[in-house]
């Protein structure tokens, strides 16, 4: 098998999403580590036109995709003969997907959001920071319910879509201004030990370790921002 | 099982939502397209976040899909479109064999809709029309990203009539309510979003013409037209 190439960043959360997934499965890949200001390149728009990461290429197919949503789909039915990550039958398959369009819809944008104008944006807007700390605490508590007497979002084993909430849940402390080492994760009980439950995993484990590493290589320590960063200066670069 | 179902004899479908709103109507656009029977369920603002709709959907939103065919109940737009893809376009009316390339890329243009535009789109509605206090900033924010997600898509469609090979497929019907909203929001003071993306206003005038798309575009001219009337004439008393 030839390696599978995934184009990520050192920080963002999506990228890695597919990552764990081929940890999983043991599939040979080759992450292709991208700095944010060549996501805006004409060369990379070839990769993925929508300028962001992930996006993936397999050999082995001659298949190019993005939307990490997709990406982590086709991983599923291209490589998990044995259905280890899945479900083949028939509700069980569509509220898989129910609450993969649930993670690429709500988690990550609006997770995304709260960590926009806590941290990024050029002025502090007390009542946009409302409304998105309003919709994160409205999807923990979600998660949250539908965990209660439940180790899993669907039937009783670890799937790709719990998988792919993690590793928003890894970034959403800093969004929220948490300081280092606690987590909005610990007023929702059920979400905080599915999330520990999952973080014991090899496969997760050996992501979470290639992505902090990624972010040293980067210069980006825990909290995924350079030393001297300045929001001004951003903000310059991204118009 | 229901491989042998046909519009003619399965049960029609249930979906929650008004075809006012842009999901719902997204959904609705699939069905029509489909020529599925279905059967709209509305619930009021007021009562999504309530019982008895959140057992139906925990997340509160609209659509939902009830299907007495299988007894299933799924919400997210995204999904129950590819559930309904699944289970009723055999003959990829509008869609591609399953795990063939296009059927993959098919569904990279869904997410990129389900995640990318529908969401910041919506923000961009909600500061432009609902937020409390007027924030030019996280407005600026939003409309600029509506107009990156068109250019992402007019950039796509040069020298292409739709998104994914040759024909209409749902991938492209799934971008046509949230892509009316940004007309909405703004063509103003002789500005048009269809004339700055011009691969866009012809892929969107080509997607009007689709009679199922069509149809729902139509119902909602409709409604919108009667609750200004009905509005008008309350503040008239």
């Amino acid at each position: 098998m030839k390696p599978i190439e995934i184009w990520v960043t050192s920080a963002g959360p999506n990228g890695w999403k597919p990552v764990i997934i081929l940890e999983e499965l043991g599939l040979i890949y080759e992450l292709k580590q991208m700095h944010w200001e060549q996501l805006m390149t004409l060369e990379y728009s070839k990769i993925n036109p929508g300028g962001k990461v992930p996006a993936m290429y397999d050999p082995n197919t001659d298949l190019l995709l993005w939307e990490s949503g997709a990406i982590i789909l086709y991983l599923i039915d291209q490589y998990d003969t044995e259905g280890k990550l899945t479900y083949n039958t028939f509700k069980e398959k569509h509220l898989l997907s129910q609450w993969l369009m649930f993670q690429m819809s709500q988690q990550g944008p609006m997770y995304g959001q709260i960590g926009w104008f806590n941290v990024l944006h050029p002025e502090k807007i007390p009542s946009a920071i409302e409304r998105y700390t309003k919709q994160c605490e409205r999807i923990l508590r979600i998660l949250d319910d539908a965990l209660e007497g439940k180790q899993w979002l669907v039937g009783d084993k670890c799937t790709y879509v719990d998988l792919s909430f993690f590793m928003w849940h890894i970034v959403l402390p800093l969004s929220m201004l948490y300081p280092l080492g606690e987590t909005p994760l610990t007023k929702y009980p059920n979400v905080l030990a599915w999330h520990q439950r999952m973080a014991e995993r090899d496969s997760v484990d050996k992501t979470v370790a290639a992505r902090q590493k990624a972010m040293d290589s980067d210069g980006l320590g825990k909290s995924g921002l350079p030393d001297d960063f300045s929001v001004e200066d951003l903000n310059m670069k991204m118009n | 099982m229901t491989s042998t179902l046909t519009p003619a004899t399965m049960k029609p479908l249930v979906l929650y939502g008004s075809l006012l709103g842009p999901n719902p109507a997204k959904v609705g656009m699939v069905l029509r397209s489909l020529g599925l029977p279905f059967e709209i369920k509305e619930v009021g603002f007021g009562d999504v976040k309530k019982e008895p709709y959140v057992s139906v959907n925990p997340n509160g939103r609209l659509p939902s899909l009830y299907d007495p065919n299988s007894d299933i109940t799924i919400w997210e737009s995204g999904a129950i479109i590819e559930y309904v893809i699944e289970t009723y376009d055999k003959d990829q009316k509008i869609s591609f064999p399953h795990a063939s390339k296009e059927d993959w890329e098919c569904k990279q243009w869904l997410y990129l809709q389900v995640s990318g535009q529908g969401p910041y789109y919506g923000q961009a509605w909600w500061f432009q029309f609902h937020h409390p206090t007027p924030n030019p900033s996280a407005l600026e924010r939003y409309q600029n990203e509506v107009k990156r997600v068109s250019g992402v898509l007019n950039k796509h469609l040069t020298s292409k009539k739709f998104l994914v090979g040759d024909k209409l497929t749902y991938a492209d019907i799934s971008f046509v309510t949230w892509q009316k909203s940004a007309e909405k929001m703004l063509n103003k003071d002789g500005y048009e979003i269809g004339k700055e993306f011009e691969n866009v206003g012809g892929w969107m005038e080509r997607l009007r013409a689709n009679e199922g798309v069509g149809s729902v575009l139509k119902e909602q001219s409709e409604g919108m037209a009667k609750m200004a009337e009905a509005s008008a004439a309350a503040k008239k008393e």
